[in-house]
């Protein structure tokens, strides 16, 4: 149960958000510029990142979320699917690109703390490419998902396990971003559930 | 030094504020709401939760400012600061 009375049916921040539109506002406003504005980053490429700062934090709901975008925009396989959960699992390890990894590094290090970033990490992510803004953004996209995990959290929201409630919100996401969302509108997953549950 | 190039001269988060302003807008928003919207905490209250993080003496620019601003919003000198004058003095760290 939330630590304050949110909105019932509202998995994870949709409750909060819903909650205090005031501050809605500029958080989706923030995350839509930093993982769907125009960038050399792809979507995926950003969502990858909020994922991965995310499931360091141990927050069931934003990796879920945001590993699902990054699916459904890399194409929604069940293969993009793999890929999402092995960069949680060792990055390291994933085909993606060694700019990218260098990236996650980055993002790694803010989650420990932003003084455990490093100039090697910096001056490795730039050997392979990264651009003073990449390396800006992945630092920002990293520091905020730790305030959205602490959000979540720290409010004790409803995070629910169901893979199929994940997949729809990667879905409306990928396609909707974050702005201008009726963040009320229940999840279809979500009423089928409870469809099931009562049959 | 910064990891990245930053405009000169230009303290703490408002060097990658000015390098950033399309971030910026959403984050200054973000706290504006926070901080300073209509609340039943007072804005010294609000700044007082943004300023604290562990019991040790204010170390870096963003809790200093923070602290300062606290204290002149209740009208008091900031822990730091020298206790005879009325000047804020820089603490001796």
């Amino acid at each position: 149960m939330a630590h304050i009375q949110l909105p019932e049916g509202l998995p994870g921040i949709r409750g909060p958000m819903v909650f205090s539109p005031e501050t809605t506002k500029p958080l989706c406003d923030l995350v839509q510029v930093l993982l769907t504005g125009p960038h050399t980053l792809t979507p995926a490429e950003r969502e990858m990142i909020a994922t991965y700062v995310s499931s360091q934090n141990d927050c069931i709901y934003c990796q879920s979320c945001h590993g699902s975008t990054a699916a459904q925009h890399l194409g929604g396989s069940d293969a993009d699917y793999e890929l999402i959960a092995q960069i949680k699992q060792n990055y390291d390890a994933t085909p993606i690109s060694a700019k990218m990894k260098a990236l996650l590094a980055i993002a790694g290090k803010v989650q420990e703390g932003g003084k455990h970033v490093t100039p090697e990490d910096v001056e490795r992510a730039r050997q392979v490419g990264a651009t003073d803004k990449e390396i800006h953004d992945t630092v920002l996209i990293a520091a905020a998902f730790c305030m959205f995990n602490r959000y979540v959290d720290g409010l004790a929201t409803w995070q629910p396990d169901d893979p199929e409630i994940y997949r729809e919100i990667g879905k409306q996401t990928s396609q909707m971003g974050y702005v201008g969302r009726d963040y009320k509108k229940p999840l279809q997953a979500i009423a089928d559930k409870q469809v099931k549950a009562e049959v | 030094m910064a990891h990245i190039r930053l405009p000169e001269g230009v303290p703490g988060i408002l060097g990658p504020m000015a390098f950033s302003p399309e971030t910026a807008k959403p984050l200054n928003a973000l706290a504006e709401v926070l901080l300073r919207g209509p609340n039943t905490l007072t804005p010294a209250d609000r700044e007082l939760i943004a300023t604290y993080e562990r019991i040790r003496p204010p170390r870096h620019r963003s809790s200093r400012v923070r602290s300062a601003r606290k204290c002149i919003l209740s009208a008091a000198l900031p822990p730091w600061a020298g206790t005879s004058g009325s000047t804020l003095q820089r603490p001796s760290e």
